[in-house]
């Protein structure tokens, strides 16, 4: 449904842009609006890509979490708000259940033993966190203009 | 605070420490950052001393509300304080507000040193040979950081000597952090503290760490590097520390010259000007360590973030949480 939700974003950054190169403004507002500004762009990219990415990371972590649960039944991940996997979630309950089963990811890198399988087992939550961070659209967008060069503070 | 009231404060501050009949005056108050960040004023003050006029370029840093570290201006005082007795190049510091109480946040002030900070002067526009130069005179000026008398400039009444176990009580400093400002769970983080737990060095002596050294807070002067600045995360510890900070892959174009001045060279120099020989798995557990601590520092710019203590985005960054997943793989042994 237009506008959509990029489209106004994309619209207010072009506002603050435009504010921004007013030769007058002082430093701080200036430097205010560039900051704005920046917030606004990655928004812009990331807001579209964050629900099909959260639901496909519920889905791959829980079934992880699922494989663990053999070595440690309290991983064993709590059932989906809905049994049908087409049903549409929203981005809320989408993140709410994303929370929860990464809490349980968090705990399975501490009680998974010791030992050959649960070293392997680990190896695989490595595995799937490597894989969430090339796809995580929050993640992979500059912070700020620079920020990209070290990707520290 | 506008600069009329940051003004204001600032002769009554002075007043204050110098007494009515010095009559105080600050010209030239500007402010050089932005937002709720650090704020950092630049001023003049001229004041009579015995019927002389002074006059000093001062700073004045004024903590934050948030963002990505909570530190103890009281501390800092201390620690540049103590450093004026030592060869270290320290700025001057001038006086404390500790609470707050006069200037609105805490506060230092300090003696405003000549010079430009470049982040990424060894990788920038001058001669290879030059930059080499300079790369070798910051590490010998990390070595002079690392050789300073802490007992004698009295910082062992400032910080606790964590002896051998440096490592172990910053992991422990760093995690209480991550739990104290942590938002949701981070099972990346859950994987790194297991892994240095597992690792974790003995220190084989007790320096002062600067905490943060890199060339974005040196002061160069005609090229050559002056003052060391922010302190605020200084202790005592390791000296791995600083050296597994200045060699973490994330700041490569920071510390190193790609085939000019690899890591291995800045170990070697560090040796060769320090007499110490350097722990080479050592420095891997704090690269890791440094990763770690960069990306709590993020969730705690985050935290400030969602709180409105903040205007910057902080989180951690994808390429945060990789290299740290990789750091520790190496650690421990475990697949890439």
């Amino acid at each position: 449904m237009e506008p959509t939700v990029a489209a106004q974003l994309r619209a207010i950054r072009r506002l603050v842009d435009e504010a921004a190169a007013d030769a007058g403004l002082g430093d701080g507002a200036a430097q205010a609006l560039t900051m704005a500004s920046s917030q606004l762009r990655r928004l812009e990219g990331a807001e579209a890509a964050r629900l099909p990415f959260l639901v496909e990371d519920n889905r791959a972590t829980a079934a992880l979490l699922a494989e663990l649960a053999v070595l440690a039944p309290e991983l064993a991940p709590p059932a989906p708000p809905s049994p049908d996997p087409e049903a549409v979630v929203s981005e809320a309950d989408a993140a709410r259940r994303n929370v929860e089963l990464r809490a349980l990811l968090a705990r399975a890198v501490h009680v998974l033993p010791d030992d050959a399988p649960g070293d392997a087992a680990r190896a695989r939550v490595v595995e799937l966190l490597r894989a969430r961070l090339t796809r995580n659209p929050s993640l992979n967008r500059p912070l700020r203009p620079g920020a990209e060069r070290t990707g520290t503070p | 605070m506008s600069e009329r009231e940051i003004r204001s404060r600032l002769e009554s501050f002075l007043c204050v420490r110098l007494g009515a009949a010095a009559r105080p005056r600050i010209d030239d108050v500007h402010r050089v950052s932005v937002g709720r960040s650090r704020e950092n004023w630049l001023f003049d003050a001229t004041w009579l001393d015995g019927g002389t006029e002074v006059r000093e370029s001062l700073i004045v840093r004024r903590d934050p509300l948030g963002g990505l570290l909570e530190t103890d201006r009281a501390v800092e005082y201390a620690v540049l304080a103590a450093l004026q007795a030592t060869p270290v190049p320290a700025p001057a510091v001038r006086w404390l507000d500790a609470d707050g109480a006069e200037l609105g946040r805490p506060s230092l002030v300090m003696v405003r040193e000549p010079g430009e900070c470049d982040y990424f002067v060894l990788n920038g526009e001058r001669p290879l040979e030059d930059r080499v130069a300079l790369a070798r005179r910051l590490c010998a000026l990390l070595v002079e950081v690392h050789r300073a008398d802490w007992a004698g400039a009295g910082l062992g009444d400032v910080f606790g000597d964590p002896g051998p176990e440096a490592a172990t009580v910053e992991l422990a400093g760093w995690e209480s952090i991550l739990r104290r400002d942590q938002l949701e769970p981070y099972p990346e983080l859950e994987l790194a503290l297991r892994g240095l737990r597992a690792t974790v060095p003995r220190s084989p002596r007790t320096v002062v760490v600067h905490g943060d050294f890199k060339a974005g807070n040196v002061l160069l002067r005609d090229g050559e590097p002056g003052t060391l600045l922010d302190w605020e995360l200084a202790h005592l510890g390791d000296p791995h520390e600083d050296l597994g900070w200045i060699t973490q892959p994330l700041r490569t174009r920071e510390h190193l010259i790609a085939g000019a001045w690899e890591r291995d060279d800045l170990l070697a120099y560090y040796e060769e000007l320090s007499g110490w020989e350097v722990d080479r798995d050592a420095v891997r557990w704090w690269n890791a360590l440094a990763c770690f601590k960069t990306a709590v520092m993020q969730i705690s710019g985050l935290r400030s973030y969602v709180e409105g203590r903040c205007d910057e985005l902080y989180q951690p960054t994808a390429a945060v949480l990789g290299t740290l997943l990789d750091l520790v793989d190496e650690l421990t042994g475990a697949p890439a």
